[in-house]
This record gives structure tokens, sequence and C-alpha cells, in this order.
């Protein structure tokens, strides 16, 4: 079966090549130069990191260490968080499965979607660690040894994540199963996500109370004068608890040359890694049964009395063609629980990132700590997250709106309406999405950080036509170059649009944040003005081309005989 | 004048009807569907029938607005598919041959849904959807998601939703694949109303009884070629076969 599926995969990589050869070669060129962009981003940015600390004896132990933890922490995090929304779909709602199931070798579904969930976890993870490994060789020359053997204990942590997310998945599904709530209670699949997430959200508390409860700057010893070194051992106290934690000493030790521990430390990660690897191995037995009755909701529903019903109709919005059109945009997001999840997931991150700026503004204030630029490079800092931030939904949900409609579109196509409207519809839906979410990260941003009316507004008006340029910019490349061959959101996103945007994107919240920190600090308003009003001639210049680019659009496949 | 001569009564002839011309599509360089002229008029059922990938589902599918034809033209009752589609649209009830709808809406949204899409008001689609589902015996399970029903059950809410707006035409790909014995003979017997009251049907099916019950006229397709069109009668007429031979003898005669 490994065999088979590696085999899939070899085929599917050189079949890739085989039609549009140059436009695919753009695509890789672009996925490739992105990746290494970032790469080198991330390697400079962690070289002039660790350049400080070493500058800074004070915080040349402690720092780094701090820094490892919280960045394998959140990473791992995400990984689970990630794992779980990818494993929930593959294990019981992927549709290819059916096949596999109702053959013999239906064991095996369980196991090649932990191949397929560690291969998708990975790529961030080596996208990061590689150029951090480098940035630690630069700075502290670490040799080419350490850097196999960090890169492998990576390996074996992602693993070890993997396989115990998809067997806790396993495992509550079984107890889900096994509890009955009514006569007529079935084990769902929403009931199933929901109870995945409630407990990813009490890991985060947990993990958020763990590691940043109580006062960071006591955490440093930055209140002991008589210091001349921060010791680690507060900050080894506080994350021991986590299975972070001996990846993140082994890189601690790595930095240090203490490399006394390391293959013990190596040694506790595969003990991690074999113990989950039992354990999922073991929940195999559970899953045939457990696919089998997450799919007799749909079963049930057929009958006639009962069924899944929503709580809410739409109807009442259906009153004419342009609110139904908007209302549906409404009910297909709202009612997708693929969608939920990762909206679920995307707040999160933004949680993380307000959560964090809490936790400064909050040690700040407390210490009373007189940092001149501090407003300023927090606006930055905010105006660039929330660039990031929208880019990262736009891809997600907007980009590829327009190519998921697919199979749907003939309803809209066959109707007697403009078929522009559908893309002024997911314009303005995603538009004010957006744009509420961004002001409520703003809103709560300002009150941490006690901003004036004056730089709030400027902000405000700032991040406004960022929002909806980035918007804009995802909605009119899904609706020029719509990809018909996939239904996956994911896939659809690191297609050729998908990377074109990526590009644009991140280039232009780089080039905001850069201008916005030229008129921060240095007082100069011209060049973010000229940005401003040249972003809103770029917008209307999209919605004039953009809705009249599906006049000639076909929603259908490559036509074949 | 114009106006006149447009709603003098024998004017109407020429007008209630489809008429394709020449129609040409391809798909980079493939010819879907190859010079294809056909005209049906106003009470009359036309069937598409030939193997897969013949082009009958393309054809189904420009008239829809769904594709853009590559040459030719498609004139609905007087307009022009190409320059007025909205109008054309507005006469035309299209079923497709996946019934596929947004999995999380429910048959009955959907349906109001369309409605609203073709103009109608609350209170006449609510009227209308009640009578249609009653016809159809899908009374009970209109509130259900739609991914939740059976592919018989997609078909028939996507028959519902066509029939809505009371069409001038009706644009059936694959009628009765998936419904049951007793819903195929209620959706012939709808299509045969439909026609019987003036409406038009080009239908494309491999259903060959289905065809040969109910239509008038037949189109055989080959690689995008019309390669006959007629009666029945005169399909095995040109096949030479027997008096009572199938249209299944007739398509393997012609088509094999």
């Amino acid at each position: 079966m490994t065999e088979l599926l590696l085999q899939y995969y070899r085929n599917r990589f050189t079949r890739y090549f085989q039609n549009q050869k140059l436009a695919k070669l753009i695509t890789v060129f672009l996925f490739l130069s992105i990746f290494g962009a970032l790469s080198v981003g991330i390697y400079f940015f962690v070289r002039g990191g660790l350049l400080f600390t070493v500058n800074t004896p004070y915080f040349k132990d402690v720092l780094p260490l701090f820094l490892y933890e919280m960045f394998l922490l959140i990473i791992g995090f995400l990984v689970i968080l990630s794992a779980s929304i990818t494993a929930l779909y593959s294990l019981f709602k992927r549709e290819n499965n059916e096949w596999v199931i109702a053959s013999p070798r239906f064991h095996t579904v369980p196991t090649y979607t932990a191949y397929r969930v560690f291969l998708s976890s990975l790529w961030p993870f080596v996208l990061i660690a590689l150029p951090t490994l480098l940035a630690m060789n630069t700075v502290f020359g670490i040799g080419l040894w350490n850097i196999i053997v960090a890169l492998v204990a990576i390996l074996f942590f992602v693993a070890f994540l993997v396989f115990g997310t998809m067997f806790t998945i396993i495992i509550i599904a079984y107890i889900l199963s096994k509890i009955k709530i009514s006569k007529k209670s079935v084990l769902s699949f929403s009931r199933l996500a929901a109870t995945c997430l409630i407990l990813v959200t009490l890991l985060a508390a947990f993990s958020w109370n763990q590691a940043l409860g109580g006062d960071i700057i006591a955490l440093f010893q930055a209140d002991d004068l008589t210091q001349e070194i921060a010791t680690i051992g507060p900050i080894a106290e506080r994350f021991k608890v986590f299975p972070s934690d001996p990846l993140a000493t082994l890189l601690f030790q790595i930095q240090t040359k203490s490399n006394e521990s390391t293959l013990a430390l190596l040694g506790e990660i595969v003990a991690l890694l074999i113990i989950s690897m039992l354990l999922f191995t073991w929940s195999k037995k559970f899953y045939l049964s457990l696919w089998q009755k997450l799919q007799e909701n749909s079963f049930v529903a057929k009958s006639r009395t009962t069924g899944r019903v929503p709580k809410s109709s739409f109807i009442r919005f259906f009153k004419s063609p342009l609110s139904a059109i908007y209302t549906k945009e409404w009910l297909i997001m709202t009612r997708n629980i693929r969608n939920a999840m990762w909206l679920f997931f995307l707040m999160m991150l933004l949680f993380i990132q307000t959560g964090l700026n809490f936790v400064m503004g909050k040690n700040i204030a407390v210490h009373q700590l007189n940092i001149e630029l501090f407003p300023s490079i927090v606006q930055i800092l905010q105006y660039a997250t929330i660039a990031y931030f929208i880019s990262a939904f736009v891809i997600r949900f907007a980009l590829p709106s327009f190519s998921t409609e697919r199979k749907t579109a003939w309803i809209l196509a066959s109707a007697p309406i403009d078929i522009a409207k559908m893309f002024w519809s997911k314009f303005w839906f995603f538009n004010i999405i957006f744009l509420v979410l961004g002001f409520a990260t703003l809103f709560v941003n300002f009150f941490f950080l006690h901003l004036n009316i004056g730089s709030a507004g400027f902000l405000f008006f700032l991040s406004s036509i960022s929002i909806i340029f980035i918007t804009t910019l995802g909605l009119s490349l899904g609706a020029i170059f719509p990809n018909f061959n996939t239904d996956d959101p994911q896939v659809i996103a690191t297609s050729f649009p998908g990377l074109i945007f990526i590009s644009l994107s991140l280039s232009y919240g780089a080039l905001g944040a850069y201008l916005f920190n030229v008129t921060l600090i240095k007082g100069v308003l011209f060049p973010l003005f000229s940005f401003m009003v040249i972003s809103l001639l770029v917008i209307a210049f999209m919605l004039y081309i953009s809705p009249r680019s599906l006049h000639h659009t076909e929603f259908v496949r490559k036509f074949t005989r | 004048m114009l106006y006149f001569l447009l709603n003098f009564p024998y004017s109407r002839i020429l007008i209630d009807m489809l008429e394709i011309k020449n129609l040409t599509k391809t798909f980079d360089e493939l010819k879907a569907v190859d010079d294809v002229s056909v005209t049906i008029k106003k009470g009359e059922i036309f069937s598409l029938i030939g193997p897969n990938g013949s082009g009958k589902t393309t054809i189904i599918k420009v008239i829809a607005g769904l594709l853009q034809p590559t040459g030719g033209e498609v004139v609905v009752y007087g307009s022009n598919i190409s320059e007025d589609p909205i109008k054309s649209k507005s006469q035309i009830g299209y079923i497709p041959d996946e019934p596929t709808v947004w999995s999380s809406m429910t048959g009955e949204e959907f349906l109001h849904f369309t409605g609203a899409l073709f103009g109608i008001s609350n209170e006449a689609r609510a009227k209308k959807i009640s009578e249609l589902l009653s016809l159809f015996k899908l009374e009970g399970i209109e509130k259900n998601y739609f991914e939740n029903y059976s592919r018989g059950n997609k078909q028939k809410f996507t028959i519902i939703a066509a029939l809505l707006h009371s069409p001038k035409i009706l644009l059936i790909d694959e009628p009765i694949v998936g419904l049951d014995p007793h819903s195929a003979e209620i959706a012939k017997n709808t299509f045969r109303e439909f026609a019987n009251d003036g409406g038009l049907i080009l239908m494309a099916t491999h259903t060959l009884t289905v065809a040969e019950e109910i239509s008038d006229r037949i189109g055989v397709l080959k690689q995008g070629v019309l390669i006959e069109s007629g009666t029945f009668e005169y399909l095995k007429g040109v096949s030479k076969l027997e008096g009572g031979a199938t249209l299944e003898q007739v398509y393997n005669a012609l088509v094999v």
C-alpha cells in the first residue's frame, strides 16, 4: 500500500509537467522564490536577534532559551491545530477513501493519512527551522553535525505531534460514539470537530497561562540589578511541562556547545515519538467502525422524519436577485464546518499575536518603562500584522471562492442575471468581514496600548485601504485566473494565482509597513500618502476589469472526448 | 411597424422557437460541437442522443449560457443568447446532468434562492414550491441539507427549480437518471404536459426508451456532428430498419 501511495505521488509529480509546461514552470519558480525569500528573511531576522544576544551578555543565555521554548510551543500548537483539521477531514470525510474502505486494505487509511498530515505539517518547520539553524551556525558556529542532529530532532518532534494528534482524534471519536445523549443521537462529524477544537482551545489556554502568565520581567530577573548574567533556571522550570521542552533544550545545548546530554534529549524525543506511534497503531483498530458510524448521519437524514435540520433559515433574505446572492455567500460560508475550522485556525493565530501585544503592553505598564519609540513600533507592527493576516484570510477564503464554484456555477450562470454580480457579492461580503475583523483587532490593541486618537484614526484609515486592496487583489486574481482542476482551496492557494497573490500581497504589506515607518519615525508623509492614493487607483482598476472577466469565464474543466 | 410585425399572430410562428444555427464549440483543438443546426418549435420535445463525448451536454450548456459558442448562433424566442443573454435566460429552465447544489443549503432554501434569481415574488414562489414539492412527493424533507439527499431527490429538486419561473423552454440533460420508476413517470408526464401547454423541450439523454417514448423528434450526434435528425419513424427509415424496430436498434445502426 505504501509503495502504491509513493508511486501515486511520484506519478502525480511527473504528470504535473506534461501540459502547460511554461505556466507550471513559472508556478514552481514563484513557489521556490517565495519559499527562498521567506527563508532568507527568517535567516537575517534570526541572525540579527542572535547577534543582539551575543552582544548583550546579560541576556545571552536566557533570551535564546526563552525564544526556542516559545517558538517551539507556538509552532507545535499550530501543528496540532492544522493537523487536527486536516486529519479530521482526511480520516472521516474524504470521498476518495470509500474505495479503500470497501477493500480488504481499509486499515491503511489512517496510516497513509498520517503520512499525508506529517508531510503537510513539515514544511513550515523546514521553512523556519533550516534558516534558523543556519543563522545559529553563522553566529555560534554550531557545525554541520549539530545542524543534522537538530533537523532530525525536529522531524521526530513533528512526527510525534502528528501521531499524537491522530491518536487523540480517534480516541475522542471512540468516546463520543459510546456516549448516548438521547436515543436518536448518532456520532456526528460536527460534534467530533467541535469537541476536538474545544480541547485544542483548552490546551492553548493552559499553555498560555503556563508560559506567559505572571511577570515576564521577573522571569528574566531584569529587576535584579546586582546580577551580571540572567540564569536559565526560571525559564527551564516554567517550560519543563511541555513536550517541546526537550527539543528547545537540545537547541540551547547545541548553541552553547554543552553537548553532554544532547543524545539523551534526542532519546527523549524518540521515546515520545515511539509512544505516540504505538498508541496510534493501537487506536487504528477502532477506525473502521468509527468511519462507518460517521457516514450513518447522512443516511439518517435521508429518511423523512429525522435529519440535520438548520436552526435558522435564510429564505426571508431572498428578496431580490442581488439580496439572494449576498445571502447565499453568508449562508455557504457560515455553514461550512471546514471553513469554520480554518477560520478558527487563523483566528487563533490572530489571538496569539494580540495576546503577545497584551503581555508586552501590560509588562511595560506595570514596570512603568518609558520607551519613546514603543507606540510607533507597535503601530507599524500592527499594520504589518493586519496586512499579513488579511492576506492569509484572503488566500484561504476569498481567492479560491470563484474556482470552488465550478460545480455550482450552473445555478447563477443559467439565471437571467449579470454574472458580474457574482464578483460584487463576494467583494462586499469579504470586504465587510475582513474590515470588521481588522477593526476588531485594532480596537483590542488600541485598548491595550493606549494610543492617542489621532494615531489610532490614521492607522484605521491606512489599514482600511490596505484591507480593501488586499481583498480586491485576491478576488480579482481568483476571478481572472480561476482554477477548475481542483475543488480544494488549499491546492488553489498554491497554484499560479495563489502564488502571485502571496508575492504581491506580502510585498504590498511590507512596502506599506516601510512607508508607515518612514512617516512615523522620520515624519515624512508624502510617500505614504502616494502609496494610499495609488492603492485606491489600483483598487478602482481591479474593480473595472475583474467583474467583466467573469463574462468570459466558462466554469468547466478541460474537455476531453 | 416592427412592433406590429412582431405582434401579428402569424409572425409569432417565426419567433416562438429555438434556433441553433451552425453552432460550433471547440476546446483548444478539440471540436466538441461541429456546425450543428436545428430548429425546435413551440410544443415540441427534441431529444439529442449519441455516444459519450459526442457533444450533447456541450450543446445544452451553450444554450443555457454556461459556455460561449465558438461559432454560429443560438436564438431563443427571437433573442440571440450572445447578444441578449439576460432576456434569453429568463425564458429557459435548465436541468443539469449533475444535480450539484451547495451542500450546506437546504432543498427549500435552494428553491427559494433560484426563484429569487428569476425575480419571482416571495408569495408566488412559496405557492409554486409547495405545489411542486407535493407533485414530486418531497414534502417533509425540504428542510434537510442538500448533502444529505439521495441523487434522485437532488435531481427532483433541480427539476422543480427549473419549472419555478414557468419557462418557455426546458433544457434537460439526462432527465431521469437516479429517479425511481414512479418519480421517473411523474417527470415524464410533467415534461409531456409542459410541451402540451406550449413549452419547448431540448433534452440530452442516454435513456433511449425515454427519448423514444416522449420525443417528437430525435437528433443523433456523433463526434460533435449532427448526423441525422427527425421523427422516430424517419430515423427508422434512414436506418433501413423494419417498422417494429426500437430506438436502440436505430442508434446501433446509425452510430455504432
